[in-house]
């Protein structure tokens, strides 16, 4: 294959190759477009109270079951002395402490999960519940006959049947439920009365209990709710306001007969919750959602770093960038920098200092400098000397920056040491060399030229947009390489020879 | 439009641009390996004289600091010599002596230098000052080359130079490098000297450019332009053409001067020569280039024209377009 061929194929193969790769992120292991994308995390964390009654106590929480379309990620415990054990019972997960000899008195357990959504689907289960009517006898069945008979009567739609038997049993002094209401003083026992009269209706009903997300709230006890089969899938209905519900506002911990928690060699056990809700942007949950798959492409990624890493990595991905910029700028429009690749580290500089002050910064370190070179240019100094003596100067000016900068109130002076000294020293020495030789004009387009570009690489580094973006999906890094290599073979003008020859059109 | 060039005008034009040089001329033509050879004046003075190609005597290379100790001593017996970094670029380093006053050296403009800045300026040299990306460098010293006469008017404090382009043997384009007053003193382009495309086919004008503006005459000197004919035109283009066989590059600048005694010189070789020869000869390169190109593989197997025949369809048939 000639090179022409060759280039065309390579950048195909990096462009289908990046492209897919970020794609697949996207779709297949839920990656956010945009890092600027947030999801909502709900943090929820469980006090179990008790008084020891003195001898071994086992305490647990009933979990939530697995729901598709719902990230729940148990963060951490905390009892001190308790032995703390995750386990399956009955297909249910279970957190539980033991402690074969608690002191007596007051034990406090916390248990603390993160939960977000990704798309929450309905809620199906098969084969489909079905009605569970209760076995009735005397006055009991009266009432149910009743109630049933007035329902009929009504002749509603199941939504509004669930909503108005939620409201009757609500009410305490109900026309038609009063006789049963009467007997079921518990909040249980009223929430289940109305599953019942649904069951009666054809309609499967299951009292659950769990946690109400709403943010900011702590010693809230774990509230009742019904889940209705609707249309094939459960429907939450909150039973206090008789109203529907959606699962994103509810996580249930337990259902029917279960515990939700329990405690044995304990009394006065009580179970609250706080709710804590963080805007969090949407690719940390996909990050850790996808590891807890172990998807090979997360795990060999700069994700399985430790964060502190991640973060030189992420100024590390910035850098093709840079070298974008400065091929773009260079191969398209021609313009003309001191040292090819310095004006990526001065980019990387702006970073720190932000770009007006590292502008400000950056030309009156380079401007002294020059001032002091050309003095020395006069000692007739051998190179190397010379140089190490225009480094020495430029140290002695970043302190003399930082002091002055510090004492006048300007924070931003300290900042200058955020500047390649050695490659400052260098870029002094090259412009004095540019000034002897070529004259101003030449240092000062070279030096603007550099300016520039490294102010464009800055703009492109700095933006959030991007840097996360590169930072979720590096492999657009091979996107990017695509377009220097394809820029690489471009035979074309620059803008700068479109300048250059214009005179020839009028010859 | 407004300060810039139609790029389909200059396309129809054959101006060649620094990426279609880079990417279609250089990049295919120049082994990396071979850009020492040209890189190096100092290679490629030894290189042409060996292959009997024109050059300014050689009389020393200052290659350790301590040579510096017997300059002095070293300089007595020459009058007038360059000094010149073997690595150098654009004219940079490059030190004319015409004469000695006294215990001083006289450039060719009047002013006179002392002993210890020839010293300063081969130290500085030796150390890379001159050099790319700061090398070690050594010092070349060569017999100074006494111009003729037919340019004398022509330019203004320095040195005029012929800088011909060779594609795969064949010249194919040439112009005259002017000094001016601007340039001081100096034959580079954006510096303000004087750009003259010359004719392949007579080594006459063809117009000059000045800031990439057409002029008639020369700045300083007044002289007419068009009167301009450089002597020995096809012995300069031969020695131009031979360069390709020396060097096995096959897109290169050939600096050469015409000596008064000697004829031409080849100063330098340069394996990226710039683009705005294109605009002193208010022509593109790349119809040039692409007879060039066609010519040479016609002739297959590597075989090819001798260099006279290379000059003689250079006059003939691309000087035409
Ligand atoms: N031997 C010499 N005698 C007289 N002038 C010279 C000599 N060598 C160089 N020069 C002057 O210096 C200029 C640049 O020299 P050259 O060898 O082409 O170096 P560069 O690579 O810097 O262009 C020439 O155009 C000429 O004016
Ligand atoms: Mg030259």
């Amino acid at each position: 294959m000639n090179p022409g061929r060759q280039i065309v194929a390579l950048v195909a193969l990096l462009v289908i190759a990046g492209v897919s790769l970020v794609w697949y992120k996207h779709q297949v292991l839920g990656f956010p477009l945009l890092a600027s994308e947030s999801q909502t995390l709900w943090k929820i964390e469980a006090t179990l109270k008790f008084d020891a009654l003195g001898g071994p106590v086992t305490a647990s929480i009933n979990l939530p079951d697995a729901v598709v379309g719902r990230s729940d990620v148990f963060t951490e415990q905390m009892a001190p002395g308790y032995q703390f054990a995750i386990v399956d019972q009955d297909n249910n997960s279970i957190a539980q402490w033991r402690h074969a000899d608690p002191p007596e008195g007051a034990q406090v357990l916390y248990l603390r999960s993160e939960i977000f959504f990704n798309e929450l689907g309905p809620l199906t289960e098969a084969p489909a519940p079905v009605p569970v009517t209760p076995h009735l006898i005397g006055l009991e069945a009266r009432g149910f006959a009743d109630a049933r008979q007035i329902l009929a009567a009504m002749d509603l739609e199941p939504a509004a049947l669930v909503e108005t038997i939620l409201r009757e049993i609500n009410s305490p002094q109900s026309a038609w439920l009063g006789l049963l209401l009467r007997d079921r003083s518990r909040r249980a026992d009223k929430v289940q009365l109305a599953a019942d009269l649904l069951a009666f209706q054809g309609i499967a009903a299951r009292v659950i209990r769990g946690v109400e997300l709403i943010d900011r709230q702590r010693g809230r006890s774990a509230r009742f709710m019904l889940k209705v089969w609707q249309d094939n899938a459960w429907q939450l209905y909150d039973a206090k306001s008789a109203t529907a519900l959606p699962w994103t506002k509810f996580i249930e911990f337990q259902q029917g007969e279960q515990a939700l928690f329990e405690v044995f060699g304990g009394e006065k056990s009580e179970l609250s919750f706080a709710v804590v809700s963080e805007e969090r942007a949407a690719f940390v949950n996909a990050v850790e959602n996808a590891r807890n798959h172990s998807s090979w492409l997360v795990d060999f990624s700069i994700y399985s770093l430790p964060v502190a890493q991640q973060s030189t990595f992420k100024l590390l991905l910035l850098i093709p960038l840079g070298a974008l910029v400065v091929v773009i700028l260079r191969n398209l429009v021609g313009i003309r920098t001191s040292g090819t690749f310095m004006p990526i580290l001065i980019a990387l500089s702006f970073l720190q200092t932000s770009l007006l002050p590292g502008l400000m910064l950056f030309l009156l370190v380079v401007g002294t400098g020059l001032l002091v070179r050309s003095y020395m240019s006069r000692l007739n100094l051998l190179l190397v000397p010379r140089i190490a003596a225009v480094l020495v100067f430029v140290i002695i000016l970043y302190a003399a920056i930082g002091i002055a900068a510090h004492k006048l109130g300007f924070d931003w002076g300290a900042k200058v040491t955020f500047f390649p000294m050695i490659i400052l020293s260098w870029t002094i020495e090259r412009m004095s060399i540019l000034w002897d030789e070529d004259g101003a004009r030449e240092v000062f387009i070279q030096g603007g030229g550099s300016l520039v570009t490294a102010s464009v690489a800055y703009l492109l580094m700095n933006s959030q947009t991007v840097s996360d973006a590169i930072f979720l999906y590096p492999e657009m890094l091979l996107i990017v390489l695509a377009i220097i290599i394809a820029i690489g073979s471009y035979s074309g003008y620059r803008l700068s020879d479109l300048r250059r020859f214009q005179p020839m059109e009028r010859y | 439009m407004l300060g810039f060039a139609s790029p389909l005008r200059l396309r129809r034009m054959g101006v060649v641009g620094m990426n279609r040089r880079n990417v279609r001329y250089i990049a295919p033509n120049n082994a990396r390996s071979l850009y020492p050879l040209v890189d190096n004046k100092l290679k490629t003075k030894l290189l042409c004289d060996e292959h009997g190609i024109a050059v300014p005597r050689l009389l020393g290379v200052c290659r350790f600091q301590h040579h510096l100790r017997e300059l002095d001593e070293f300089l007595h017996e020459h009058p007038s010599f360059v000094i010149k970094p073997a690595k150098g670029s654009g004219g940079k380093g490059i030190v004319v002596v015409s004469s000695r006053q006294g215990r001083n050296f006289q450039k060719p403009s009047g002013e006179q230098i002392t002993i210890q800045s020839i010293k300063r300026h081969t130290s500085n040299t030796l150390s890379g000052l001159y050099s790319l990306g700061g090398k070690p460098d050594v010092a070349i010293i060569e017999e100074m080359v006494q111009f003729t006469d037919d340019f004398a008017d022509f330019s203004f404090e320095g040195v005029p130079d012929v800088r011909v382009i060779v594609y795969r043997g064949y010249p194919v384009m040439a112009m005259m490098r002017l000094s001016t007053h601007a340039s001081d003193g100096k034959a580079n382009l954006h510096q303000g000297a004087v750009g003259v495309g010359i004719d392949l086919a007579s080594g006459r004008a063809l117009q000059g450019v000045q800031h990439g503006h057409l002029i008639t005459h020369h700045p300083d000197t007044e002289r007419r332009l068009s009167e301009l004919v450089v002597p020995q035109w096809s012995d300069l283009l031969e020695l131009a053409a031979r360069s390709y066989e020396v060097t096995g590059l096959g897109y290169i600048g050939a600096d050469i001067v015409i000596d008064r005694a000697r004829g031409p010189l080849l100063l330098e070789l340069n394996a990226r020569p710039g683009l705005a020869i294109q605009m002193a000869n208010g022509k593109g390169l790349e119809p040039r280039v692409g007879l060039a190109e066609q010519r040479a593989n016609d002739y297959p197997d590597g075989r090819q024209e001798s260099a006279s025949d290379r000059v003689l369809y250079a006059t003939e048939s691309i000087a035409a377009l």
